[in-house]
């Protein structure tokens, strides 16, 4: 379901039009009054695998949901993304970066573990990746292990998913001796060096989707700049204990087979309702995890330091 | 004692850290005697809540200190 005003709909024409390449079913919900309650939208259906609810960036992501998941009908939670709206170049620029990743060839998932250089962030890094090995490719790119300049870089390789421990604040993430959204901008801008999107990016940490003194956060930035199809940040503070239990959950469900980022935090969520209602989906709901061959040949020649 | 749910704690806490003694006491101290740091515990309770459905607030999670202490924690909090 993507939920939209009526003067939008023509900039996410290219998005449609994947979807639909990929056979998922989209019901296209006009709404040019005040974003709609998500929880009454869901409640005379059981068929909906995500919702798209796009807005006024004039909203900030904690306001315009409760939460990544939402009942349905038959108590299900189904994954609600929210995309703000800020200009017709980003709606469009976001589209065309969603769908390039729907087309992609789906080949080989593979994982980046980010995290900053600190022992207790460094152990849970360890640890999702003890628990992915045996199932997919991962890539540690830890602080300890790349600087800020390859990470960014790196992440442009056309994997499908990246997944940040550690600090993080509404501009960006803390580690990396800070990352901001303008970091990838500058990056990514020259044709030469220009990435290839994320199916998703995962900031396991606080407040990457908070509006609090920014015009937009950072997860919402990253998806508007093609850096990612889809990103998962906090909109708030969060507990080391929460983002461990997500974590796990995550990577349990990718253990598990999750296909795409809806599918992922619909299975990873933890019991713990603060944990599941500290965080939101933006972007993509449906962006698949799983990347190309060719991104991951460019992702394991990245040289780590030993 | 839940036979099950002890069952499915020693199996979770040998996946966590598969370098644990052949015999897990249920009485045996989870920091002092198996060597637990606070990740693996937060770990274990993850798999807890996902099999049982049960929330463990974190101000509970001292009295997760032997396999006999979590079993009866989780049991009064399952329903009959």
């Amino acid at each position: 379901m993507f939920v939209l005003p009526a003067d939008a709909l023509p900039d996410f024409g290219e998005l449609l039009a994947a979807w639909r390449e990929r056979g998922i079913h989209v019901t296209t919900l006009i709404n040019d009054g005040a974003l709609p309650d998500v929880k009454a939208l869901l409640a005379d259906t059981d068929t909906t695998d995500a919702v798209l609810l796009a807005g006024s960036a004039r909203r900030a992501p904690a306001t315009v949901v409760g939460g990544p998941l939402v009942a349905d009908r038959s108590g299900r939670r189904v994954p609600v993304a929210w995309l703000p709206l800020t200009c017709r170049e980003n709606n469009r620029r976001f589209a065309a970066t969603a769908a390039r990743v729907q087309r992609r060839v789906r080949e080989q998932p593979a994982v980046a573990v980010l995290g900053q250089w600190q022992p207790r962030y460094l152990r849970v890094a360890d640890r999702i990746e003890a628990l992915l090995a045996p199932y997919l490719h991962t890539l540690r790119w830890t602080g300890d292990v790349l600087g800020r300049d390859d990470t960014v870089r790196s992440l442009g390789s056309g994997l499908g998913l990246a997944m940040y421990v550690g600090h993080g604040r509404p501009v960006g993430w803390v580690g990396y001796h800070g990352v901001r959204a303008h970091h990838f901008e500058t990056a990514w801008a020259e044709p030469a060096t220009r990435g290839e999107p994320l199916g998703a990016m995962l900031s396991l940490c606080c407040r990457t989707a908070s509006r609090r003194r920014v015009g937009l956060s950072y997860a919402e930035a990253l998806p508007l700049l093609g850096v990612a199809a889809a990103s998962f940040g906090a909109v708030g503070d969060t507990l080391h204990t929460d983002n461990t239990r997500w974590a796990i959950g995550l990577c349990d469900a990718l253990a598990g087979g999750a296909q795409t980022v809806g599918e992922l935090i619909a299975r990873g969520a933890p019991a713990s309702p603060t944990a599941s209602s500290s965080y939101r989906l933006i972007g993509d709901p449906m962006a698949p995890l799983c990347g190309t061959l060719r991104g991951l040949a460019r992702a394991a020649r990245v040289t780590t330091y030993p | 004692m839940n036979e099950s749910l002890l069952t499915f704690l020693r199996g979770e806490l040998r996946a966590i850290k598969p370098a644990l003694p052949e015999v897990l006491p249920a009485d045996a101290h989870y920091r002092i005697e198996l060597d637990l740091d606070s990740l693996d515990l937060v770990e274990l309770v993850a798999r807890i809540e996902q099999r049982y459905g049960v929330f463990v607030p974190d101000a509970d999670l001292p009295q997760f200190s032997s396999l006999e202490a979590t079993v009866r924690y989780i049991s009064a909090r399952l329903p009959a």
